[in-house]
């Protein structure tokens, strides 16, 4: 199985403020990577600088063997943990957008997931809850047939009536030989669908495993271990 | 990709700025039938009035609307919510930057083409281009072109407005770069940049006055027709340096990378 995401001694400062701190990491092709951590802790940032939104102090990103650049974008769907779309667009300006600007998006599975959610392609964003504009961001970043799926907290907006309804929607809809990295604060919620770990504080890796043996060797859920880790309870 | 940018950045302008261009040109036909039609009748010149205050405001929006969201745009898809979208599409660094001077200049034009066409329609007589020569001979001595002179005055100004928006938006790159201040920063930038072009401008342009003969320490203003014609295309040439070479200097800056909120 390839490498098809590396980190090396990756570093973020922001001013005097160190956000990243030489970290160290390899995401294997066909995984599902839960990247887990406090608020602040540095899942964002490390997303960010992985889609171009920041400017690396130093280290080097490797995406599939190259450097952050139009490839890596090729390859690479990316959901932000805010909306993005100008409120005056409709839902269907955005869904031609895709289709216009990437190769492997899919418009009808995008038309069609639109419509299992029960949301209008032909209404506009700025008449749309945050909860809505999400789904659609979603739905859009799911529709391509990417290498790499980024998903900074796809929960996050989401009523709990739907978090399920939209973990099923990512596993059913995500290309089935692409990686999925993937960060949440809702641990229990994603913790059954995750194949690897990692485990970020103070922008430093504490921990990168098997989901399946660091259960086994903790005896306890990965929500638990993370709760033991931070104290929080 | 850069022809697909570039249609994404004039729709998303276009699709209302065009409203403000053809607005501004059928309220100065309205008013100005309604001044034709209308000598002798009160509703016409009441219907003049009216659509004459339309005119001048839509005018205004004519050259402020392009200029304004030229770096609301920029600000915006670059550096605000819009820029998770933009960074992450399949485009250099470079395109991003062409697309937008690209769609300031087009927007620039056009808002100029608008007010042009509409003030002739607001205006234009036979004998409008001779009074405009009469008012033009306070200032240029000898025979001249008056369409000549105006499309150069047009032009000194749309380059101006184009370097004032290059200039903005290269103070944009290097002021957010930090998380502080920024609007602050550009600001401050511009400002220092704005001055450094016109000290340069007022450099060259006593020097231009000087090579054709024109006494400086004198109250009267009055130039020979190929020296005023010299200070406009000076203008122009100045302009037109500064904005090559803050347009290259934006590309550098933005591809070193951006750090959004």
């Amino acid at each position: 199985m390839g490498v098809v995401l590396e980190y090396k001694k990756v570093c973020k400062n922001f001013g005097e403020k160190q956000v990243l701190e030489d970290i160290n990491l390899k995401i294997k092709s066909n995984k599902i990577v839960g990247l887990l951590g406090k608020n602040g802790s540095g899942k964002s940032t490390l997303f960010k600088l992985t889609n171009d939104l920041l400017t690396l102090s130093s280290g080097e990103i490797l995406i599939d063997g190259n450097p952050v650049s139009v490839e890596s974008k090729k390859i690479v769907s990316y959901l932000p943990e805010r909306t993005y779309f100008d409120s005056s667009m409709k839902v269907v300006d955005a869904i031609n957008m895709f289709e216009t600007f990437y190769e492997d998006f899919d418009k009808i599975k995008a038309e069609k997931l639109l419509e299992e959610l029960k949301l209008d392609k032909n209404m506009r964003f700025s008449k749309m809850s945050k909860g809505m504009k999400e789904k659609v961001q979603l739905v859009l970043v799911m529709s391509r047939n990417a290498k790499i799926y980024i998903l900074d907290e796809p929960l996050g907006g989401v009523d709990p009536a739907s978090r399920d309804y939209i973990l099923k929607t990512i596993l059913k809809n995500f290309n089935k030989d692409a990686t999925l990295f993937i960060s949440t604060h809702m641990i229990a919620d994603i913790e059954k669908i995750l194949d690897e770990v990692v485990i970020i504080d103070d922008g430093k890796i504490l921990l990168h495993e098997d989901a399946e043996k660091l259960r086994k060797k903790e005896n306890a859920s990965i929500d638990e271990i993370f709760r033991r880790k931070f104290y929080v309870y | 990709m850069f022809t697909k940018l570039l249609k994404k950045d004039l729709k998303k302008d276009m699709r209302w700025m065009w409203i403000i261009f053809v607005s501004t040109i059928i309220a100065s036909i309205i008013s100005r039938g309604a001044k034709e039609i209308g000598k002798n009748f009160i509703f016409f010149k009441i219907l003049a009035i009216f659509f004459d205050s339309v005119f001048y405001s839509l005018a205004v929006n004519c050259i402020l609307q392009p200029f304004l969201r030229s770096f609301m745009n920029f600000s915006k898809d670059f550096y605000g919510d819009e820029s998770y979208l933009t960074h992450t599409l399949p485009v250099t660094k470079n395109e991003l930057v062409n697309s937008k001077f690209l769609t300031a200049l087009i927007e620039i034009v056009l808002g100029f083409l608008s007010l042009i066409v509409s003030l002739l329609i607001m205006f234009y007589s036979p004998t409008m281009f001779d009074t405009l020569k009469t008012l033009m001979s306070f200032v240029i001595i000898g025979k001249f072109s008056i369409r000549l002179v105006i499309t150069l005055l047009v032009a000194l100004v749309v380059v101006e407005f184009l370097m004032f928006i290059t200039l903005i938006l290269f103070s944009m790159v290097i002021s957010y770069r930090s998380k502080e201040k920024r609007a602050l920063k550009t600001f401050l930038f511009t400002t220092a940049f704005a001055f450094m072009a016109s000290t340069i401008l007022s450099v060259v342009m006593v020097i231009v006055l000087s090579i054709n003969g024109v006494k400086l320490n004198t109250t009267s203003f009055v130039l020979s027709n190929s020296a005023f014609l010299s200070v406009i295309l000076t203008g122009i040439i100045v302009y037109s340096i500064v904005i090559i070479v803050f347009y290259f200097l934006t590309k550098r800056e933005f591809r070193k990378g951006v750090n959004v909120d």
